[in-house]
């Protein structure tokens, strides 16, 4: 995979009045990858696309296509190209036409439209639609004919804005692959825009997590489940069980952790310093029962569920400060009863540390607590 | 699931069916009641105030703006008839608006001239009953007997005018005398005329020496010449304000009734009236009793009212058209009196010509008068 | 089964007798009584005559309709279309701009103009065009100020012609021109825009491919409730014109008043319905909307 930078946004804000949508964004995209900008609704992610697009202009920073930048570029003047949510697909034109369009702007020989307009419908599998007219497709054909339509002026860039948010499961989960492979066949960078963590983890070579206008982690689908780099990425990509704690880093690289209901341990890159409040993320099927207590685990609960989902059994589990915890483990492997007693341990470099800075109110009410508390601990 | 809600909208129809017409019968029950409710209340306010004169109601149908309230009021207070007054505002709604209502619903109308012939072969009008008219002898003889109703069997004059030339002398240097220079070429796109095709068609036959009622082929023949030659002269045509034109100055000449002449010279004395030398047209209008007037002995009351010269004053003054109440005209003011475009002189009303109604050749005056202001 | 068949056979029964009663609904019988029994007397007596004392002949006959190809009718007929073209046109030209900055004005600016625009109906549009008789006038307002500016030393005509005709038309119909567009751009999908640029169209060509296809409907509801009226206000043309241009209107209305000829009235105005229904029909074989039409 190249990774020359096609796209780059520098310290991009954007606001509307007292609104402060994207803040400070700093983004740049690899020529030929597919990445996700994947976030909460009004987190800022559309906002950022129709911005690369030219359909909104930022109020600071700058935005580069292939090197240049593109503030004073029209959206007509720029090499990307749009599909849009609701597929904006006209009306009045049929399939045809509304596939010739981007050709016909750019007065292209009439021979030469007919010949791609072909090659683009056979691309998204819609040969003899060419007469249609947008009312008398069903969704996933829409769908298609604003791909194919978007692609035919052979963007450099194709934002995608929440494309498949109005079909149904089956569709989607369908034209989540077409997608992919048509990213791949046609070697075009995608930016896709979602708020469908599960999708965007399916796709992406690259996920953007955004949450109130800020980027909270770029990087790939993998490292983002496993290593998220806050809070907010832990709680939206996947579920996870997060404890707040102190640390006292030990020897060999591990953290001990003190937590409301006991010490656990956890694997930690430097940078954490003793009686720093930080965050543990773990995610459920990391999380395990043991008969025992673990070296370096305080961690007890009491079952209150066992939930059947099939494949494995999803525990929820009370702490004894009151927090619930979710562990799930692959059927047929041996679990407590309801209301048993047990303790609960993770292999260390399964959890993952996050400085807890964010948290401030948490944390002056907390410090007070903790700073009696760890004295004693340590003594 | 669907068939249920067909059956739903379909009882939901019937039951605001049902709704629409209890209420509109309703309606209609009240409405009816209303009216009779009022009738007698109104009969028996008028009974009280009329204090034993004689009472009852009179109904007058007439154009707008043509009988001052202080009238009808004096009227009632002299006579305790309860006066009900509706308008028209024109002879043709007039005629309409008769022959569409049941009989009695009106018992005073005033038809022009031409009207009244229409209406008196219709059969729609009552004949007066000249004994309970005293006050006839006030009315100038020069308006009487007129043409459309021969005899004043029907009608009795109420107030009149003639169409009439005037010029600004400021442009118009050659003093106008009579229709025959309206054709002037000279005078193109400066004329206001009548928009009325009795009007202009019938001052063209005028000027040729023809009846302003001609239907002559052969002479209508030569008045469709004659206008193709007028066309151009005129640049407007408007019934409603035609003084405004001269006033602005867009025209220098205009073909008019007289009493928007006088007002023109009222305000800039460099307007000159003309009475054409070929005669003038002339519109009377008429008081007259409708066939079947449920109070026909208030009617003839109301118009032997109207023909008293204080009253006939009283209307003058507040609207001055024509008046042919030669007592009254006594009693108005010089300035009304002593200027004949106001009072009109008697040759000019004997020479004058009055529209009659055309019967099926009205078609002819309607072609030509399409031609002539395609 | 067999408890159950006998109140859904007299269900049946019911709902095979009720149409009459319930189908018709008082909406229907209005809709008749006002709109279909006039039409109805209308076509009736175009096939009439009168006799002497103008009574309606009722012997049928087709001479009404025969004298409506007389040469000088049909240049009557071609003025009125020319004129109701024109203003059409005029209409569509100032009232597209407008409604466009309308619809995308904030709500309190577009509130002004909508007021703006439906004020004036609150005066009498004879009134109206009185305003405009003194602003045009040879001693009136435009002339008044070129004539100051030693501009022109001859006032303008500009009362008393064609030109003053459609200006009146477009004064009094504008706002029949500007509600429809106005409405269809208001409904307008924006993204439909956004695609349009973003495919490379610039904004005229964007303008002419996407906007201007997709409000036409709006133009052609507008048109038509331009173009129809435009036929027929007689009194715009008695007044601007200053009665020497005529419309079809004014030939219609002269039958029913002073000419005392109903039928041959009836005729002129059927013709002038048929061209009604025609451009309706066109209308709505094009793909519009009779609630369109219908939201004045």
């Amino acid at each position: 995979m190249s990774s020359q930078a096609i796209v780059e946004l520098k310290g991009v804000n954007k606001s509307y009045g007292e609104n402060h949508v994207v803040k400070d964004l700093n983004l740049t995209i690899n020529e030929g990858e597919f990445l996700s900008v994947l976030g909460p609704s009004g987190c800022g992610k559309t906002t950022t696309l129709r911005m690369i697009a030219g359909f909104e202009q930022q109020t600071s920073g700058t935005i580069l296509v292939e090197g240049e930048p593109v503030e004073d570029k029209e959206p007509f003047e720029r090499n990307v190209n749009t599909v849009f949510q609701s597929y904006a697909l006209f009306p009045h034109m049929t399939v045809y036409e509304n596939v010739a369009f981007g050709l016909k702007m750019k007065r292209v020989a009439r021979n030469a439209i007919k010949e791609r307009v072909q090659e683009a419908l056979t691309l998204v599998q819609l040969e003899g639609f060419e007469k249609r007219l947008p009312l008398q497709l069903s969704g996933g054909q829409k769908q298609r004919v604003a791909i194919a339509r978007a692609i035919i002026n052979q963007p450099r860039v194709l934002l995608l804005d929440e494309p498949l948010g109005a079909l149904d499961l089956k569709l989607r989960k369908q034209m989540q692959l077409e997608l992919k492979r048509l990213q791949k066949r046609l070697g075009i960078t995608f930016v896709y825009v979602t708020h469908d963590q599960e999708e965007a983890l399916t796709m992406s070579d690259r996920i953007a997590v955004m949450h109130e206008g800020i980027l909270d982690q770029l990087d790939t689908p993998n490292r983002i489940y496993d290593f998220p780099a806050t809070r907010f990425v832990a709680d939206f990509i996947g579920e996870s069980n997060i404890f707040d704690g102190l640390a006292e880093p030990q020897e060999g690289g591990t953290i001990s952790v003190v937590t409301e209901t006991g010490r656990v341990l956890c694997r930690g890159t430097s940078g954490f310093t003793a009686g720093e409040q930080v965050q543990l993320s773990v995610r459920p099927e990391k999380l395990r029962f043991a008969p025992e207590p673990k070296e370096g685990f305080e961690l007890q609960g009491t079952v209150r569920e066992n939930i059947f989902v099939g494949t494995f059994i999803k525990s929820i589990l009370l702490l004894s400060n009151g927090q619930e915890v979710a562990l799930t483990s692959l059927s047929g492997q041996p679990i407590p009863e309801v209301d048993a007693c047990c303790y609960l341990f993770w292999e260390p470099e399964d959890a993952v540390i996050l400085h807890a800075h964010s948290q401030e109110v948490w944390s002056t009410i907390a410090n007070v607590d903790l700073s009696d508390f760890t004295p004693e601990a340590s003594a | 699931m669907k068939a249920k809600t067909k059956t739903h909208q379909r009882l939901m129809a019937v039951v605001l069916s049902l709704i629409m017409v209890l209420t509109g019968s309703l309606l209609v029950a009240c409405g009816g009641g209303g009216t009779s409710n009022s009738g007698s209340s109104s009969g028996g306010v008028s009974g009280g105030g009329g204090g034993g004169v004689s009472g009852g109601e009179l109904n007058v149908f007439i154009w707008a703006e043509y009988l001052p309230d202080s009238v009808v009021t004096k009227f009632t207070e002299e006579t305790g008839i309860k006066v009900n007054v509706s308008n028209y505002s024109s002879n043709e709604d007039l005629l309409a608006k008769v022959q569409s209502s049941n009989e009695g619903i009106y018992d005073v109308v005033v038809p022009s001239d031409y009207m009244v012939k229409m209406m008196a072969e219709e059969g729609l009008l009552e004949e007066l009953d000249k004994d309970s008219l005293p006050n006839l002898s006030n009315l100038d003889t020069s308006f009487l007997d007129p043409s459309f109703d021969p005899g004043n069997t029907y009608s009795l004059p109420y107030m009149g005018g003639v169409a009439m030339i005037v010029y600004n002398k400021n442009v118009v240097t050659e003093p106008i005398t009579g229709y025959e220079q309206l054709f002037d070429p000279q005078y193109a796109n400066s004329i206001v005329a009548l928009d009325d095709f009795r009007a202009v068609i019938g001052m063209t036959a005028k000027s040729l020496g023809y009846s302003l009622n001609t239907t002559d082929d052969a002479e209508l023949a030569q008045v469709a010449t004659r206008l193709e030659e007028l066309k151009p002269n005129v640049r407007l045509l408007d019934s409603d304000s035609p003084k405004s034109a001269m006033l602005s100055g867009e025209t220098s000449i205009g073909y008019m009734w007289n009493a928007e002449v006088a007002i023109c010279q009222e305000e800039d004395d460099s307007f000159e009236a003309v009475f054409p030398s070929e005669g003038c047209y002339l519109f009377l209008d008429n008081l007259s009793v409708l066939k079947g007037a449920k109070n026909r002995e208030n009617a003839l009351k109301f118009i032997n009212f109207i023909l008293e010269p204080e009253v006939s004053k009283m209307i003058s003054e507040e609207f001055p058209y024509l008046n042919p109440n030669k007592a009254a005209v006594a009693l108005l003011p010089d300035s009304y009196r002593d200027n004949p475009v106001s009072n009109v002189p008697a040759e000019v009303i004997a020479k004058g010509e009055y529209v009659q109604d055309l019967g099926a050749d009205v078609v002819k005056y309607d072609e030509l008068w399409t031609e002539f202001t395609r | 089964m067999a408890s159950r068949s006998a109140p859904t056979s007299l269900r049946k029964r019911i709902r095979r007798k009720t149409p009459l009663l319930t189908m018709v609904s008082p909406v229907t019988v209005w809709m008749v009584i006002l709109i279909a029994v006039p039409l109805a007397y209308v076509l009736l007596i175009s096939f009439c005559s009168t006799d002497e004392s103008h009574h309606i002949v009722f012997a049928f006959s087709v001479q009404n309709y025969v004298k409506l190809f007389d040469p000088t009718l049909l240049s009557i007929y071609g003025n009125s279309l020319l004129i109701a073209g024109l203003s059409c046109l005029i209409s569509i030209l100032v009232g597209y701009p407008f409604a466009t900055i309308m619809a995308n004005s904030s709500p309190f600016k577009r509130t002004l103009m909508m007021a703006f625009l439906m004020l004036p109906f609150w005066t009498n549009s004879l009134i109206r065009l009185y305003g405009w008789r003194s602003i045009l006038g040879s001693n009136g307002f435009i002339n008044s100020v070129l004539q100051e500016l030693g501009l022109i030393t001859q006032p303008l005509e500009l009362l008393y012609n064609h030109f003053a005709v459609v200006l009146g038309m477009v004064y009094v119909l504008l706002p029949f021109m500007v509600l429809p567009i106005y409405t269809v751009i208001l409904k307008l999908d924006h993204s439909l825009l956004e695609a349009a640029s973003d495919l490379g169209a610039r904004p005229a060509r964007r303008f002419f491919k996407v906007t201007l296809p997709l409000t036409s409907s709006g133009i052609f509801a507008g048109s038509i409730m331009v173009f129809i009226p435009a036929l027929g206000y007689f009194f715009v043309s008695n007044l601007m014109g200053g009665g020497t241009t005529q419309l079809i209107g004014n030939v219609i209305a002269r039958q029913f008043k002073e000419a005392f000829n109903w039928p041959f009235g009836a005729a002129l105005s059927i013709i002038l319905i048929l061209i009604t229904l025609i451009l309706v029909r066109a209308y709505t074989k094009t793909g519009g909307k009779m609630d369109d039409l219908g939201a004045m």
